[in-house]
């Protein structure tokens, strides 16, 4: 059992999310089941091979430096949970 | 004390002076007012494309090629996870495993010596937006106009021994990549920021001490005083068996030490990977070819040829030449004027201490290039006397006024004709009985009150040495 429950808890620490005891459980199977497709691809032999990053063979796709863009801040701002002034606005975040 | 030493490196961010941001079409523009310069793409909304400008490729290589570094023929992009409210996509591109440039060097001259600095690596990567918080409101308020503005990050080597060489490599860094165009490099605008990783062993050591970084270094000055403090923290933690731990912290320049930051600078782990959505930057000889060839004279060329060309002292040239700026308005005066040396010293006095007195950074000028080579012309012409010219300069820098325009509408022409300059010497003369009769009687320092006295009956005007020719005579004529 690789996802004991210290490294579940580190997960999902690291990726903000809060899960409930029996889910718990349940995903840990899961990843565990998950990680096993990964040891079958560990097994495959890449001796010599280049890593393959993009499936599709383009590469330098640019666009020009121009702003193409306007000011749409209060169309942007709708999309946010909550705004003030102009800006997003969030739960207190320090430093 | 003396049986530490500090090992530091920097690693330098520099926001490119590209009009656009890395992978939108937003406004890169500095200033304007919050999220301004924010769409779909860099507000991290799902199911946007990024595409790459052309011009942080550019850039990046022309910085690479002017730091000496070998540029990568293949280089991609890398997310780095954390979750903080300035990153809205909770990743940043960047080029962790693929950089575009690597092993360059930057030689800087620091405590009288010449030192070679290593350059790791310079890659391209994306800012982040800004964090303002409201005490009032108890939140905080973020702007993202910087978020998406291309960055390129300049890693040294742990080459830095003093502070002296940390300030040194930043003076220089900064002046080669203002040359370039690449960027502006503002620090009190946050267009270049340096992090410090310092770490103390004792002298004669191989093995490196625990490092800490500093983050963030908003000034020259703040640099100095940090690399004290936070040398002074390790030291007195390795004298008293203290464990240091690796961390990032933070310099507090008003208190004066250096507190352990709590937040994505700590984070375990930045689960990079390979961003899916750019495609890989393959880069040509050709292009690299063309890009060195379109490379400006850069600070040690520049410096050795006003050496050379315009026998200006060594130490002139290297003030002049430690800012794209200071260049701009030399070059262009000592062309109008021809007379570098007159346009240099200009430059090294006048301007200098107009700067320094109006607490400005010469990228901050806002005056005609034209106008110091047109005021240095009337000069020589007889035109205006040296005070005018001081005079119309200040006003040259603090209004962008036109000195030819200035000086005639204010009638600031020299007066240098014998008929006008005559009559109010007699006055003058005739006024100061005490001063004429104590330079008669041999005191012949009693003449600069005379001259004095004229030059403001004159109202400043008056050619001093024709002043001072008609005083002499003037006085001569009394001896009796
Ligand atoms: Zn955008």
């Amino acid at each position: 059992m690789r996802f004991t429950p210290e490294v579940l808890l580190d997960l999902e620490e690291q990726s903000k999310i809060r899960l409930s005891d029996e889910r718990r459980e349940k995903v840990a199977s899961e990843m565990e089941a998950f990680l096993e497709c990964v040891d079958a691809m560990k097994k495959t032999d890449t001796e010599g091979m280049e890593p393959l990053y993009h499936i599709f063979p383009t590469t330098n796709v640019f666009r020009e430096d121009e702003v193409t863009n306007t000011n749409r801040r209060e169309e942007l701002l709708e999309n946010a949970p909550d705004q003030k002034d102009g800006y997003f606005k969030v739960p207190v975040t320090l430093e | 004390m003396a049986n530490f030493e500090t090992v530091m490196g920097i690693e330098v961010h520099v926001e490119l002076s590209t009009k656009s941001k890395i992978f939108c079409g937003c406004s890169a523009r500095f200033g304007d007012e919050a999220n301004a310069h924010v769409c779909e793409g860099c507000a991290g909304m799902p199911g946007t494309l990024p595409t790459l400008n052309r011009r942080v490729v550019e850039y990046a290589v022309r910085a690479g090629l002017a730091l000496n570094c070998e540029i990568s023929r293949f280089s991609r992009f890398d997310r780095k996870s954390y979750f903080y409210p300035d990153l809205p996509a909770s990743y940043q591109v960047t080029q962790l495993y693929h950089p575009i440039c690597k092993n360059g060097h930057l030689d800087i001259v620091a405590d009288g010596k010449t030192k070679r600095i290593g350059i790791n690596r310079i890659h391209i990567e994306e800012d982040a937006g800004k964090l303002v918080h409201d005490d009032w409101d108890d939140c905080s308020l973020v702007d993202y106009n910087r978020c998406s503005v291309p960055l390129i990050e300049i890693v040294s080597e742990p080459d830095f021994r003093s502070a002296d060489e940390v300030v040194a490599y930043l003076e220089k860094l900064k002046a080669t990549l203002q040359y370039l165009g690449v960027s502006d490099c503002k620090m009190q605008e946050g267009s270049m920021r340096a992090d410090i990783n310092l770490s103390v062993r004792p002298v004669g050591s191989e093995k490196f001490g625990v490092r800490t970084e500093m983050k963030n270094m908003a000034s020259l000055k703040s640099i100095a005083r940090a690399i004290a403090g936070e040398t002074r923290r390790h030291i007195d933690a390795i004298e008293s068996g203290e464990t240091l731990i690796q961390e990032t912290r933070r310099w507090d320049d008003n208190k004066g030490f250096s507190f352990a930051m709590r937040n994505k600078e700590n984070a375990k782990d930045y689960k990079y990977f390979p961003d899916p959505n750019l495609m890989p930057v393959i880069v040509e000889e050709e292009y690299i070819r063309e890009i060195r060839a379109s490379l400006p004279e850069l600070p040690e060329e520049k410096k050795a040829r006003y050496i050379r060309e315009f026998g200006l002292p060594e130490y002139d040239a290297d003030i002049l030449t430690g800012s794209r700026y200071l260049v701009a308005v030399f070059e262009r005066a000592a062309d109008i004027c021809k007379n570098p040396k007159e346009a240099s010293n200009w430059v090294m006095t006048e301007l200098l201490k107009l700067l320094n007195d109006a607490q400005m950074q010469p990228e901050d000028m806002k005056f005609s290039p034209d106008s110091l080579g047109t005021i240095l012309n009337m000069l020589t012409e007889g035109k205006i006397n040296r005070a005018v010219a001081k005079k119309t300069f200040a006003e040259v820098f603090e209004s962008d006024v036109d000195p030819v325009d200035y000086v005639r509408k204010n009638g600031l022409m020299q007066v240098s004709d014998t008929g006008s300059i005559e009559p109010v010497i007699r006055e003058v003369l005739d006024a100061n009985r005490k001063a004429v009769s104590e330079y008669l009687a041999g005191n012949e320092k009693s003449i600069q009150f005379l001259i004095g006295q004229s030059m403001k009956a004159l109202r400043g005007k008056g050619d001093p040495q024709v002043v001072r020719d008609l005083l002499i005579k003037g006085l001569d004529e009394r001896k009796g």
